[in-house]
């Protein structure tokens, strides 16, 4: 009796030992893949990307392609999704639309992801004057009217892909900047990086080795709960009429064309909205989820 | 605390100078001079920019110091902006900018403002709920719904109220801005999602309260739920949330000029896009200095409501100077 016990908690710990010997990698693969919200959220936004990515190829039409003949229709066999005023496929467009939608999204958290890495990881490495001006700068930034500047930057720069993602990062990146400045303090203080410095180890070296590997957590939710927060800033534009120009089509400017022919054809506002709930559900989701996995405290 | 104000301050008017050099250099690095621009898009978009006057013209010349180099330019607009003498807009040129301020700028305000109540108010009382129901359905249910009030912005629940209410139902008007009525739809499209985020937080910091020693106390001594939560641990766990109002109000404000555009409501939000659309530049100025103005006062009366709130962050805030 008394052996067995102490057997069974023998292969406990073997089984833990294992666990904790698991690559790190791994380690997250399978606490993600326990986490059912999680894993629906990245099962939607895998569909979300796949759409995107595929778009020339899962599209039956191609997106400008127009047909008088059935214009302003529901869903029907021929057009899953229902026809525009053009009588262009609603479900091909969703698809290119996704693609805008995407680039800006992805697009505009990598700008944001950059700026705030090294304005973040600098203030905090720095400290002093430099941390004190930085941090001042980012508050500042902070109280921006937001999407008053992204507007301004799109009436200034043209409605082409490239100034909506920049109009979008342009005040969205100081969040990032927070959360890379307040991980990189916590890091800094710890040990292993004083025995990097000793080693002569350099300032670029130490944050890019070190340092953010290990302050990855927090700034990987930031990014997952940033990139809808941009898709949500792009498409608010186009309601507001600053959208892309057409005939690319844009998500969000599908969704402000049938705002107007709401009370008429409400099943071309059904399906853009539709796919755009998807796609933020998916990314909040995988955001809690990761939240959870990166979150020690709630590790069981 | 008054050092705490005065530092405040200050670093409000640096971000507002921030603001207005951002603005106003945008405005310059665009192509064209204020009037070029216009006139280049009357003869190609549409009619309506062509009717500008000659008189007019030099008249916005003159009022925008346009023949001065662009610091010049810089000062009398900032200036204007301070001492309220918002001048003209190309717009709508026979309107003085103040008066369009005047008539459109209170129903803005006021959506952001009933929308913040009512979402406070919602939030609170959800808050409660789930956190005295922690790990039952009721809670597990009500921090879902929560979560689809935060992933979805408010024009999205707009377009989804209107299509619910609006086409489907037919019980409440999409379009227009007369009577009580048009305004419903608006302002629960705006609360939805403050209650997402306020909600959410606060049944955490209420279950965090719940567990703490005082209302263990406040069992030993005989008390029940009821008192624990309305007598003790809801008056602490009220206190951070006040923190939270700040930013949300930023989000709300912003928010309001999508919504307006799309319920077509006369408030600031419309102007603005309508002067993005036109690129009505002395219009654009003003009202985004105006917004920021509003929200970093919001913000600051928010800070120091919690400081006045609470004496650990009041003795706190002026020693370390937040």
């Amino acid at each position: 009796m008394n052996r067995a016990m102490s057997l069974n908690s023998v292969i406990g710990n073997r089984e833990q030992l294992i666990g904790a010997r698991a690559s790190s990698w791994r380690r997250m693969w399978s606490r993600l893949t326990k986490n059912r919200k999680a894993l629906i959220g990245a099962i939607m936004v895998f569909l979300i990307v796949f759409l995107a990515v595929f778009a020339n190829w899962i599209s039956p039409y191609a997106y400008q392609q127009a047909d008088f003949t059935s214009l302003n229709q529901g869903p029907s066999l021929s057009h899953i999704l229902g026809t525009d005023s053009l009588g262009r496929d609603l479900f091909t467009r969703i698809n290119y639309g996704l693609r805008s939608v995407c680039i800006v999204g992805f697009g505009a958290e990598f700008v944001e992801l950059t700026v705030g890495v090294m304005v973040g990881a600098l203030a905090a490495y720095k400290g002093g004057w430099v941390d004190n001006v930085l941090m001042r700068l980012v508050d500042a930034v902070a109280s921006f009217p937001s999407f008053l500047i992204s507007m301004i930057l799109v009436t200034m720069m043209g409605r082409i892909l490239p100034v909506m993602l920049l109009a979008v990062a342009a005040t969205s990146w100081v969040g990032m900047a927070r959360v890379v400045r307040s991980q990189v303090l916590r890091v800094r203080q710890t040990e292993y990086i004083q025995a990097a410095r000793s080693m002569g180890a350099s300032s670029l070296t130490i944050i890019l080795r070190y340092i953010l590997p290990n302050a990855m957590g927090p700034i990987v939710v930031a990014v997952s709960f940033g990139i809808p927060a941009n898709m949500m800033a792009e498409a608010g534009l186009s309601l507001v009429g600053l959208g892309i120009n057409p005939p690319t089509p844009d998500l969000g400017v599908m969704i402000s064309e049938g705002q107007q022919s709401i009370m008429s054809y409400p099943w071309q506002l059904i399906g853009p909205v539709g796919v755009f709930i998807i796609a933020l559900l998916g990314f909040t989701f995988l955001g809690d989820g990761l939240r959870d996995m990166f979150d020690t405290r709630s590790r069981r | 605390m008054f050092m705490y104000i005065i530092k405040r301050l200050f670093y409000m008017a640096l971000a507002f100078l921030l603001v207005s050099i951002v603005t106003f250099g945008l405005m310059k690095a665009a192509p064209g001079t204020f009037l070029i621009n216009t006139q280049m898009l009357g003869g190609v978009q549409a009619a309506t920019d062509l009717n500008i006057p000659p008189q007019l013209m030099n008249s916005f010349i003159k009022e925008f110091h346009l023949n001065s180099p662009w610091y010049v330019q810089y000062w009398f607009y900032l200036k204007g902006f301070v001492t309220l003498h918002f001048g003209y807009s190309i717009e709508y040129p026979s309107l003085p900018t103040m008066s369009l301020i005047k008539r459109t700028f209170p129903l803005t305000l006021g959506l952001a403002f009933s929308a913040t109540v009512v979402g406070t108010i919602v939030s609170i009382v959800l808050g409660v709920i789930a956190a005295v129901k922690e790990h039952t359905w009721v809670d597990s249910t009500t921090m879902f719904i929560a979560t689809l009030g935060t992933a979805i912005p408010s024009y999205v629940t707009a377009i989804v109220l209107m299509l619910v209410f609006g086409v489907w139902w037919r019980i409440l008007p999409i379009l227009g801005f007369q009577g009580i009525q048009h305004y419903i739809l608006p302002v629960a499209a705006l609360v939805i999602p403050v209650v997402g985020s306020m909600s959410r937080y606060m049944r955490n910091s209420l279950i965090e309260s719940l567990h703490s020693d005082y209302i263990v106390s406040v069992y030993a001594k005989g008390g029940g739920m009821r008192q624990a939560v309305f007598g003790h641990a809801l008056r602490n766990s009220l206190l951070p949330l006040i923190t939270v109002v700040g930013p949300q109000l930023a989000g709300l404000l912003m928010g309001t000029v999508i919504i307006e555009n799309l319920f077509g409501l006369p408030g600031m939000g419309q102007v603005f896009a309508n002067a993005a659309q036109q690129k009505d530049y002395p219009l654009i100025m003003v009202s985004t200095l105006l917004y920021a103005v509003v929200i970093m006062v919001m913000n600051l009366l928010v800070d120091l409501t919690y400081g006045g709130l609470d004496p650990r962050i009041r003795k706190i805030g002026y020693v370390q100077g937040r």
